[in-house]
């Protein structure tokens, strides 16, 4: 058997300095108020011989799991290291156990250390090795059979009855398979599943919505087709080709018809190359129409019939013009006179203005003398201002005379002639604008007379005959163009049974045409059922498909573990069932309670372990119970359990926390001496704040025992512990 | 299932299907086209119920006996009771293997047979995608094809003349109809 000895805390949890405590007999006491550090001692036992196993999700203790600020520390919040040593007695020895964690940048670090018996020291995962080989327990059992967590009789009494059931899996040591299950629902593999079907399932509308579109296109063409005369059993490509082969016979007799050589047409061999037949028809068909004679003499009579309304239209045009401007020179003539007689006129004109000129010039001779005569009288002695400068005679008062015969003849007959020349220059230049205008009329006219000489020149030209002036053009225009026209009616006629030939091979083309639509909107439709042949789409079903699998592997695995959960679980309880029973009875003393039995199911909805309680008349005894019932129920499985595995392992003692928790005073003492039986064969190291409790252990268990005061705590320092006697 | 076939059932559907009812009309008339392209392929012993219990019961080349829940839906999952479930579990007494047979009424969507060991039928709400790793991915393909041709070959039958049509199809075939 292994027994504690002796433990060394030192910066572990609520522990700072080194603080060594000797266990020296089958009970430890450790009492205290609330956070005193009690828990402290039985955790730095459980992490001294187990380390990290006890730490975080995979301990299965509810208080270990959290990250970060939340986590459950080891070191304690003031110091730099935690070290926990513990001395264990063996039949062989003494073994030494250190275990070790340093914080803080550059010197975080664990370590492990067994001395063993003979003095060998052993560390790292020797020393984990050896206390492996030692304990001979796992964690797993030991915080279910060997360690009384608080937890475990707390979340028993106050949680629903699916935490109950989860707390049991607790105590019974099968937290581990919870996580797994999980950790399989968390990976949320389902999900990802439905995921994809969404996704493929989305991918599948878009494809239904071109379906339909195109669907409804083809039904469309399809109604098209009907009023077209053609039954649901025609629109294929059988009936396509058909009509191809029928159209180029058609196209071959129409030619024929019109004494043409046809243009050899390649036969449609598939329905794909409608597009190009149906052009290569419609072009030889154009080709044919242009070349038939009928055609070609409606051609030019068309091209004739047009010349000659040109024809037509420039002489009337012309003819208007020339009718104008003739019209004009013989109504000036008519008002001014011919050219001869505006230029006779203005003959007599130059005439009168010439005479005058002679006139002023012979009356300016006289003038001149005169007016030299009154000058040079002006300017002699006053004694020969009567004698005349020019011819010498004397006369009296010769300038006086000269000056008033100046002023009342000459100059009276100058101004007079003046006038008359005046009037005569205007009328000259009136006579001669006439005259020009005359001349620009003229001129007009003749220009348009030429050319309507030139346009008769052409319709002569063009009619093949000399005209002369008695012949109408226009009514000689207008009778070739009513020959033209009578000719193109007979053409016309003539040709009309061959339009509706060419119109009728248009028809079967156009038919071919529609059937090439749906056959081609059938292709594209058909295009949609190509997916599920393409790599694409085959991956993706194989996605599908090990998606699937995975799925269903992984409801395997959960079916397995909750299997392996339930069977582990009702082998827990039917290899304790007696103890467990007698220990409930034991320290509940119910009158009303004569056995109890715990059954194990599985919950139809999750699959995981559920637990009912049986009293023994087969009822469910959970809802009548009171708290501490509730603890006995959670303390006898431990019990029970531990009791069970006793003999499994080597481990002498037994670390109880808190265990009196809603227990009332008889049940507390009962409980005490179930514990002074457990002290008979291990050491028994409890936890309490139970005052009550606490009494009752010291009065009345009948082995020797230390009880350690924890008080004080403080942050820097700890617990203050004292032992009491 | 090629999109002609799709458009030819959702006609089929249109006509006959009650969408509140898997197993109306337009179900019966599905599962009596499954059990018609069942014996174009050389299945034998086929039974046909139109009546409570398993839809199609057959016989495979090797003398395999599968027996069918047959399924139709527009919808991701089918629903199977425990009545469909019972019914399984009772031909498999005589020997037969259970089959889930779903055809889900969308694009790129074929038959799923699901060959399920009759304890891990689930009952309820079951997601289609979840038949997946039960298919009998041989049967499926090769009945793919030629129940597109049944259903283009009855169609126009089905619509005149509704389920009696196939009725007589199936007399015709020699498969055993049991009708209530």
């Amino acid at each position: 058997m292994l027994n504690i000895k002796e433990i060394e805390i030192e910066g572990f949890r609520g522990f700072t300095k080194n603080t060594p405590i000797a266990f020296n007999t089958p009970l430890i006491l450790i009492y205290g108020g609330n956070h005193q550090g009690k828990s402290s001692v039985l955790n730095a036992i459980e992490w001294c011989l187990y380390g990290d196993k006890c730490l975080g999700e995979k301990s299965g203790i509810r208080e270990r799991v959290g990250k970060g600020e939340s986590a459950w520390r080891v070191a304690n919040d003031n110091t730099d290291r935690a070290n926990v040593k513990i001395k264990i007695e063996s039949g062989k020895g003494i073994f030494t156990i250190s275990r070790g964690e340093v914080k803080g940048k550059g010197k975080k670090g664990k370590s492990t250390k067994v001395s063993l018996p003979d003095g060998a020291l052993k560390d790292g995962d020797d020393a984990e090795q050896e206390i492996a080989r030692l304990l001979r327990v796992s964690f797993r059992d030991f915080a279910t059979t060997v360690y009384q967590h608080q937890e475990t009789i707390r979340d028993f009494v106050i949680q629903t009855p699916s935490e109950r059931s989860d707390a049991m899996d607790r105590l019974l040591g099968l937290s581990d398979y919870r996580n797994i299950l999980d950790g399989v629902k968390n990976s949320d593999v389902s999900k990802i599943q439905k995921e994809l079907v969404d996704e493929f399932s989305k991918f599948q509308t878009r494809i239904d919505e071109a379906r339909k579109i195109r669907q409804k296109d083809i039904d469309d063409k399809i109604n098209e087709a009907s009023e077209k005369g053609l039954s649901d059993e025609e629109l294929n490509e059988g009936k396509l080709l058909k009509l191809a082969e029928s159209t180029i016979e058609d196209v071959s007799i129409f030619a024929e018809q019109l004494g043409i050589a046809a243009t050899a047409i390649s036969p449609l061999s598939n329905w794909k190359g409608t597009g190009s037949f149906v052009t290569n028809i419609k072009n030889e068909c154009d080709h044919l129409w242009a070349g038939s004679p009928d055609v070609k003499e409606q051609s030019e009579k068309q091209k004739k019939r047009s010349e000659i309304v040109s024809l037509k239209s420039q002489y009337e045009t012309q003819y208007r013009n020339f009718k104008t401007k003739e019209k004009e020179l013989q109504d000036f003539e008519k008002e001014n006179g011919n050219k001869g007689e505006i230029e006779n006129r203005i003959k007599d004109v130059i005439e009168k203005i010439e005479a005058i000129d002679k006139e002023i010039k012979r009356t300016s001779s006289k003038a001149k003398l005169v007016e030299e005569g009154i000058s040079l009288l002006e300017m002699a002695a006053p004694s020969k201002a009567d004698i005349c400068p020019l011819c010498g005679k004397s006369e009296l008062n010769l300038l006086e005379h000269l000056q008033k015969e100046w002023r009342e003849k000459i100059e009276a007959q100058v101004r007079d002639l003046k006038n008359q020349k005046e009037k005569l220059d205007k009328k000259k230049t009136d006579l001669e604008r006439l005259g020009k205008e005359h001349s620009r009329l003229s001129h007009d006219n003749k220009e348009e007379k030429n050319r309507l000489s030139e346009i008769i020149g052409n319709i002569s030209k063009f009619l093949h005959k000399e005209l002369s002036g008695k012949d109408d053009p226009t009514a000689m225009l207008s009778k070739e163009i009513k020959n033209i026209d009578l000719r193109l009616k007979e053409i016309e006629d003539a040709i009309r049974s061959k339009r509706e030939k060419i119109d009728a091979i248009f028809v079967k083309t156009e038919t071919m045409n529609l059937l090439y639509e749906i056959l081609l909107l059938k292709d594209k439709l058909e295009e949609i059922n190509k997916i599920q042949k393409t790599d694409e789409y085959k991956r993706q079903e194989k996605i599908r498909d090990d998606v699937s699998n995975l799925v269903g592997e992984i409801e395997k695995l959960s079916k397995i573990i909750k299997q392996c959960m339930k069977e582990e679980a009702e082998e827990k309880i039917a290899s304790a069932r007696s103890a467990i029973d007698t220990y409930f009875r034991k320290i509940t003393q119910n009158p009303g309670f004569r056995m109890l039995n715990i059954r194990v199911n599985e919950d139809k909805r999750t699959g995981v372990n559920i637990y009912t309680f049986e009293d023994q008349d087969g009822k469910d005894p959970i809802p009548i119970l009171s708290q501490g019932d509730l603890n006995s129920i959670a303390l006898s499985i431990f019990l029970g359990l531990a009791k069970t595995i006793r003999d499994s392992h080597p481990l002498g003692f037994t670390l109880m926390d808190d265990p009196s928790q809603s227990l009332d005073l008889q049940q507390k003492a009962r409980l005490v001496e179930v514990i002074n039986e457990l002290c008979e064969m291990k050491s028994v190291i409890v936890s309490t704040m139970d005052d009550e409790f606490k009494q009752l252990l010291r009065d009345n268990i009948t082995k020797a025992k230390t009880m350690f005061m924890f008080s004080d705590w403080m942050p820097d320092s700890g617990p203050k512990i004292s032992e009491e006697i | 299932m090629e999109m002609g076939t799709l458009k030819l059932l959702q006609e089929l559907q249109k006509k006959f299907g009650v969408r509140s009812s898997p197993s109306g009309p337009f179900g019966k008339i599905v599962q009596k086209l499954l059990a018609l392209s069942f014996h174009e392929i050389g299945f034998t012993n086929i039974v046909e119920r139109g009546v409570q219990g398993v839809d199609i019961d057959l016989t495979g080349n090797s003398n395999q006996k599968f027996t069918f829940e047959v399924k139709t839906t527009e919808k991701l999952s089918i629903s199977l009771s425990s009545d469909n479930v019972d019914a399984l579990r009772d031909r498999t007494k005589d020997g037969y293997s259970p089959v889930i047979a779903v055809l889900r009424l969308s694009p790129l969507e074929d038959w799923i047979f699901a060959k399920i060991p009759i304890d891990e039928i689930p009952i309820g709400a079951v997601l289609i995608e979840s038949l997946r790793r039960y298919r009998m991915k041989d049967s499926e393909s090769q009945l793919s094809t030629i129940f597109d041709k049944i259903v283009q070959k009855h169609f126009d039958g089905i619509i005149k003349r509704g389920e009696q049509y196939l009725k007589e199809q199936l007399k015709q075939a020699g498969i055993t109809a049991k009708e209530d």
